[in-house]
């Protein structure tokens, strides 16, 4: 079989930090991808501009309490967590929020789009890769 | 070989990111979200009925299609291919 020197990207089944894995990676999918997603539609049965305060929230509330003194969101070290996050907050500037306001957020999105493997995952995805 | 079907401009890109940086070997594809087609044209509803990506499908066949999910078993071949170098073989008696 292939593969490159592996890498670890979650903590251990079982232990704490798992846990804390899937409590972070449940209120990305359900809170943030999610508003992200209403924000993106062309529905116009929405309050976009309500709905953004609300969706501001939660980056308040990942700037002062997940990522305040970390670099990155779970047990100090890179995750799936931070992928995804990462590619959220990318969307963000579409739907007309401004992440300046977040200077957590932004050191965040800099630090993780700079990882190697972020700027080869990206190298790959534009050239059509048929493979990781 | 486990195949991920994603698009770069969605969220599935943060699976294909926890590939690279596992250092998992997974086979990829696009798929086209106005014709809801793969790259080599098969029909995304028939390989994910709920057509959304990232769509993980298994070796077994097993469709894997939320993220959070995807992105732990990406996560867990990890340990899988560190066993299979370092764990002592079965003694035979």
């Amino acid at each position: 079989m292939t593969f490159q020197a592996p890498g670890t990207v979650a903590p251990e089944n079982g232990t704490t930090q798992r846990y804390i894995l899937q409590n972070v990676l449940n209120y990305l999918a359900s809170e943030v991808a999610s508003t992200l997603n209403v924000l993106c539609s062309e529905a116009e049965l929405v309050d976009k501009e309500a709905l953004k305060v609300k969706f501001v929230f939660k980056f308040e509330y990942l700037e002062k309490n997940i990522l305040h003194n970390h670099q990155y969101l779970v047990d100090d070290k890179f995750s799936v967590a931070d992928a995804y996050l990462y590619i959220l907050l990318r969307a963000v500037p579409y739907v007309g929020v401004d992440l300046s306001a977040y200077p957590g957020l932004t050191a965040f999105s800099a630090t993780v789009g700079a990882l190697p493997a972020v700027v080869e995952a990206h190298a790959k995805m534009n050239a059509d890769a048929s493979s990781t | 070989m486990n195949k991920l079907y994603y698009h770069p401009h969605s969220s599935a890109a943060a699976s294909f990111i926890a590939a690279v940086a596992a250092g998992v070997h997974i086979e990829v594809e696009q798929i086209d979200f106005a014709t809801k087609k793969t790259t080599s044209g098969a029909d995304f509803f028939a390989i994910n009925p709920k057509g959304n990506v990232p769509a993980l499908v298994l070796n077994d066949g097993t469709v894997l299609n939320e993220g959070s999910a995807v992105l732990q078993y990406i996560a867990d071949q990890v340990k899988l291919i560190r066993c299979r170098i370092l764990c002592p073989l079965p003694q035979l008696t």
